[in-house]
């Protein structure tokens, strides 16, 4: 039962009809006179120093602009992380560093006047490397004599860099050693996840040029254009003032595009020599290069009582973060702050761990944000704990998650990298997510067939519950401008980003139904520094929730410029109401046009230009829960595990465009079946990676995704515009848990370690030494 | 881009584009599909010889052997309807799972069994069909793939065009074919094939083709001499499963261990010949 | 060199280098509808164009391989004032997020559409299956396969 005349309906995309069409709206579909071409000479090593570099034969190539090296760049300590300032990752990366930190590391940068030079020019580049000792294993890192990946003296806002350690916390709530102690049930294990990467299927790419003010433009494919802005101007030393970031259409990001990552080498090779440039990742770069999702070891230890109450809840964590820090404090500490208050009946609570370097590819942001790995620990320690108990786990789930009304003392404890703020949940739909899933999936039913189907064929059940937040509360900022045209259309004017996740749409959708009119009435513009106002742009679940209360905010604003015009005009002060493009008094005939008000306002009396501008914080980051169910069958000859049937409840409070939010659910379940089945970055004995490639990388395909069910299960978020909270990350927390929890009900292996290969199937299975 | 490209021609005459790779190798190369090229990024090559103006992309039925073109591209092979019905659709079958439906659109039978990359599928398909090729190096000659195989092709293509695969149509001849992949559109990381001939009830001729191992498909000998003359009744699937696991010869890459190559050895033979047991008295049945 | 094809129902004659993919060519001559990173092995699909009525992709065609033939990029299918059912279907179901495999994707249910007018979901599915799509999880896509089978059947362009 919908009440709302736009939010809450199936609106399609706004930008989608050129999107089909194929119009020219991502970074690479516009180029400029003179433009050049970038490519990165990479380190062929996993950890080394550059003893010489001779780039000379590169610069005499005709056709050569601009070779980098550390030696001609500025030289300042940055994080490439695109987080509110002060940022809570580490100042270690440099545009270019005299040091390679990881097998695929910059080396040099060439700018020339077409992509076939500046290969060539690369071919010509002599580096000479002296090879260090390198850290391939997290465990490594923290060992007594382990070569430091960080030793230069910049270096800022790391824990412990002498011992690779990134960042490091212990904290506790009660007493978790005397709780387990005193557990009638106790599990422990550990958990691992694997390096995985986002495969956006547009890799990084940025477009720089000089504006005809000599102002530096920066068009990129990034997921936070003001935080680009910003760290562009630390890096380049040029004002702020004298920058603008644009994003045009970006092919997906899921984290990967939350960083600055290589716009700093383009504007620079703008501004040294005045020309537009252009630097692409190449697939491999992509796989290798840019960001990746942080393995984590977690291991995680429960305890309850004879009645299945949850007592201790301990989760310690190593977190491999790679070469540089981006993200890795704050991703390992989402980690447990998205996952231990979903189970707040426990009072003995300890979170610990450490994130650490290695001489591997860099981990940042991705879609989950350390949840994933969390959720992959917790929901599997949890289904352990009920079968040690001869509890369904479902039962167990039922008797400990948190409900509406409750809290966590996690939520005040453990923040983005710092404290956090407390909260009480008010809006949860867990129980019925439970409820209407087990009964869409035929839980009960299906736990009673046998399991063995066919000879040597198995099928198994498993579930997970999860939670995730909106928005990161009393940091994140979001704005929108909303302002009159004369003919009673609207301009929209945000800066959230859109990433193809239909931010644009949604918000527009938010604003028409503030003002009554319909979508064509309303124009977006996103995502451009000088234009829009700020946002902090596309991550943490904030767009619906954070950006879209900025936008009614606004609309409510303009609404009421809007009706203070309409009084003067009806002559009274009685109560009226915005529909389809009119202002209505309401218990009369009267009615005024939007355009009469437009073309008033605009040139005939009490002239002004009807505008708003409203910002938005939230003070809290009102969770979104799901719970999910998947059925896997098992061939236990070749170790094939194929999910058939994956049913996900999910609660966004309000969803304000449900096919667009059903189609964020489903693809965010696709790719954690990914990370589950098939998803692996490996690497070989040097940190050379293996297969950084769709060849050898396997990300599902349509013939691989099981028969997939969406349930919206909507309450009511009184923080969030129209009742709505954010849905983009929670649901990749679902399948890694929930298809382990599945084998091990076929087959009772418990997998500790993503992904579930028929390889490592068989092995447990002891048909393969 | 391949830099190194000085010349594409596409000469419309067999003779003329034998003439030109003969001349300008070995920096020249024909263009089938055009893969090996791109995807490798082929830099010792400098001159390119298409072969899409010799007309080399008939399918036809003909003295009982389907003859296919060297320039058919695998989907055009899949969607026809002579390969269709080839084997009682188990060509089709085992089409269906090559590559990517794009690249389908690209890989051409000619191109694909001369490069015979160590993972491919039409290599083991093909030898397991008595398949046989026609090459042209000014002169034609027809040769069992086979024997081609066992010469130095690669050597050999330096100067030499297939232009056409035969595959010779047989009634009494059952075929399945196994293959493991890590998700559903992938190459194969191992796969079998096995075509068995039959005279009654009994194995008149077997050929069993094990490839992707990781390297060139090797024929199990002594699992085709077991077989034949056997029916598969009894213990004979069982045998013959355990004898290929102890005589083929695999090996372990980055992509799979040597240890899962082996044990899928036996268990694809024990399914291959199933299913073969099962078609031959589906038909026979019938009778 | 020089090449001679049909693209999108014009004839053209294009200056390329003859080591040139027809990815970069059709970038290089203002084609923007065709999106792709260039990886030149095919597996992700979208670059895909249809060459002959058959959908390739674009970065592993060779660009002297498609002299004389016919090219279709997204382009062919309809435009803004006259969307294909295909268009439509992808719009009204949700199934369209970032865009980027988008085009590749249409070519190949255009394709497939021609052939098989009334489809089955396995054969969707099969034909789809070497698109890569990260944001979707293809569901919503197939199913505007199946919509777009069925405004076709149904009378056409015209709705």
């Amino acid at each position: 039962m919908n009440k709302y005349r736009g939010v809450g309906q199936d609106v399609e995309k706004i930008d989608g009809q050129a999107l089909v069409t194929g119009e020219p709206l991502f970074t690479d579909d516009f180029s400029l006179p003179g433009m050049l071409y970038g490519k990165i000479l990479r380190s062929p090593y996993a950890h080394a120093l550059i003893k010489e570099v001779d780039t000379s034969q590169a610069e005499k190539l005709p056709g050569v602009k601009a070779v980098f090296t550390y030696r001609n760049v500025p030289r300042r300590a940055y994080t490439t992380a695109g987080q509110g300032y002060p940022e809570p990752s580490p100042y270690d990366t440099f545009i270019l560093d005299k040091k390679v930190r990881y097998v695929g590391d910059r080396v040099v940068t060439v700018f020339a006047e077409s992509l076939s030079i500046a290969e060539e020019a690369l071919s010509l580049i002599k580096v000479e490397y002296e090879e260090l000792p390198a850290i391939l294993d997290p465990a490594e890192a923290l060992k007594k004599d382990a070569p430091v990946i960080h030793d230069e003296p910049e270096i800022q806002g790391a824990y412990d860099p002498k011992r690779n350690i990134v960042s490091h916390v212990e904290l506790e709530i009660g007493n978790v050693e005397e709780a387990l102690r005193g557990s009638r049930f106790a599990v422990e294990g550990v958990w691992e996840t694997q390096y995985a990467q986002h495969c956006p299927m547009e890799a990084h790419i940025v477009i720089s040029y000089l504006d005809e003010r000599g102002k530096l433009v920066v068009r990129s494919s990034t997921q936070v254009p003001f935080h680009a802005r910003r760290i562009l101007s630390l890096l380049l030393n040029v004002p702020i003032s004298k920058i603008r970031v644009i994003k045009p259409r970006i092919g997906g990001g899921f984290g990967a595009k939350q960083e600055v990552l290589i716009e700093d080498l383009c504007a620079l090779a703008t501004l040294r020599t005045k020309m537009p440039a252009r630097l692409e990742l190449t697939r491999e770069e992509e796989f290798v290069s840019s960001r990746t999702l942080h393995p984590m070891r977690v291991k995680v230890r429960l305890g309850a009582d004879k009645d299945g109450m949850l007592k201790a809840l301990d989760m310690d964590i190593l977190s491999n973060t790679g070469a540089y820090g981006t993200h890795g404090p704050t991703v390992f500490f989402n980690a447990g702050s998205k996952t231990l208050p979903l189970y707040n009946k426990a009072e003995n609570v300890r979170f610990a761990g450490n994130v650490v370097y290695t001489n591997l590819p860099v981990a940042g942001a991705y879609r989950g944000y350390g949840a994933t790995e969390g959720y992959f620990a917790l929901e599997c320690a949890i289904d352990e704990l009920a079968r040690k108990m001869g509890m369904d786990p479902l039962v167990l789930r039922q008797k400990n998650h948190i409900r509406p009304g409750e809290t966590s003392p996690i939520f005040k404890k453990l923040g983005e990298g710092r404290e956090g703020v407390p909260q009480v949940v008010v809006s949860c739909g867990l129980e019925e997510c439970i409820k209407k899933g087990m009964t869409a999936f035929g839980w009960e039913k299906k736990r009673m067939l046998s399991r063995e189907v066919a000879p040597g064929v198995f099928r198994g059940y498993g579930m997970a519950i999860m939670m995730q937040g909106s928005a990161i509360p009393l940091v994140d900022m979001a704005s929108a401008t909303i302002k009159m045209s004369e003919d009673g259309s609207f301009l929209l004017l945000v800066g959230a980003t859109d990433l193809g996740t239909g931010s644009d749409t949604i918000l527009a959708q938010i604003a028409a139904e503030q003002l009554g009119i319909s979508m064509d009435k309303i124009t977006v513009y996103s995502s451009d520094t000088d234009f829009t106002p700020f946002d902090k742009g596309a991550y943490a679940s904030s767009t619906t929730y954070l950006s879209g209360e900025a936008v009614r905010k606004a609309a409510s604003l303009v609404k009421e410029q809007v009706l203070s015009v309409a009084r003067l005009l009806f002559r009274s002060s009685g109560e009226m109401e915005l529909n389809d493009g009119f202002v209505l008094l309401k218990g009369t005939e009267k009615r005024v046009s939007l355009e009469e008000i437009g073309y008033r306002s605009f040139y005939m009396a009490d002239q002004r230009q009807i505008q708003a501008t409203a910002s938005h914080v939230s003070e809290v980051s009102p969770p979104p829960f799901a719970a999910h169910f998947v059925e896997v069958e098992i061939d236990t000859e070749t170790g094939k595990i194929t999910p058939l049937k994956y049913v996900a409840a999910v609660d966004c409070g309000l969803a304000v465009n449900p096919g667009l939010t059903k189609g964020q659910i489903i693809g965010s379940i696709v790719n954690g079946l990914g990370f589950a089945l098939s998803e692996e970055l490996r690497f070989g004995p040097r940190g050379n990676p293996l297969n950084p490639n769709f060849l050898d990388y396997k990300v599902l395909s349509t013939l691989d995704i099981p028969e997939i069910e969406v349930i919206l299960v909507e309450t009511h978020e009184p923080s969030g515009p129209y009742g709505a909270k954010s849905v983009a990350e929670v649901c990749i927390n679902g399948p890694l848990p929930a298809v382990a929890n599945a084998i091990y009900d076929a087959l009772g292996i418990q997998f500790k370690k993503a992904p579930f290969t028929p390889e490592v199937i068989l092995r447990v299975l002891k048909k393969v030494p | 881009m391949l830099k190194n490209i000085v010349e594409y021609s596409a000469p419309k005459d067999l003779k003329e584009a034998q003439r030109l790779l003969e001349q300008l190798a070995p920096r020249a190369q024909v263009v089938g599909g055009g893969l090996d090229l791109t995807w490798r990024e082929r830099r010792d090559v400098k001159y390119l010889i298409g072969l899409d103006n010799l007309s080399l992309n008939f399918l036809e039925l003909e003295n009982g052997a389907l003859k296919i073109g060297a320039q058919v591209t695998v989907r055009q092979l899949l969607e026809s309807e002579i390969a269709g019905n080839f084997d009682s659709g188990f060509l089709r079958l085992a089409l269906k799972r090559v590559a990517t439906p794009l690249l389908r659109g690209v890989i051409t039978v000619g191109g694909a069994l001369a490069q015979a990359y160590p993972w491919g599928d039409l290599p083991a398909l093909f030898l397991g069909l008595e398949s046989r090729i026609v090459l042209f190096d000014g002169q034609e000659r027809t040769v069992e793939l086979g024997d081609f195989y066992s010469s130095s092709f690669r050597e050999v293509l330096r100067r030499t065009i297939i232009t056409q695969v035969i595959l010779p149509l047989k009634e009494d001849r059952f075929s399945s074919y196994q293959r493991f992949s890590r998700v559903s559109v992938d190459i194969p990381l191992l796969n079998q094939m096995v075509s068995l001939k039959f005279q009654k009830r009994k194995i008149k001729k077997a050929k069993v083709l094990l490839g992707s191992r990781p390297g060139f498909p090797q024929e199990l000998r002594e699992v085709q001499d077991f077989l034949e003359r056997k029916d598969l009744e009894g213990k004979a699937i069982e045998e013959a499963s355990a004898l290929a696991q102890k005589t083929a010869s695999v090996e372990g890459d980055f992509r799979l261990s040597q240890e899962f190559r082996k044990h899928l050895i036996g268990i694809f033979l024990e399914r291959n010949l199933k299913e073969i047991k099962r078609k031959y008295e589906d038909k026979f049945q019938a009778q | 060199m020089r090449i001679n094809f049909r693209l999108n129902d014009q004839e053209v004659s294009w200056e390329v280098h003859p080591g040139e993919s027809l990815f970069e060519a059709l970038r290089r001559y203002g084609h923007q509808e065709v999106k792709g990173n260039n990886c030149r092995d095919g597996e992700c699909g979208a670059c895909t164009v249809l060459l002959d009525d058959v959908p390739v992709p674009s970065c592993t065609i060779l660009i002297g391989k498609v002299e004389g033939k016919a090219v279709q990029t997204v382009k062919a299918l309809g435009d803004a004032e006259n969307l294909h059912p295909l268009q439509k279907a992808f719009l009204e179901l949700g199934a369209v997020q970032c865009g980027y495999c988008i085009p590749g994707i249409l070519l190949v249910a255009k394709a497939l559409l021609e052939r098989h007018p009334n489809p089955t979901r396995e054969e969707i599915k099969e034909e789809l299956s070497g698109n890569l799509c990260r944001c979707t999880g293809y569901v919503q896509q197939i199913e505007a396969v199946e919509r777009a089978a069925q405004l076709l059947q149904e009378g056409g362009r015209d709705e």
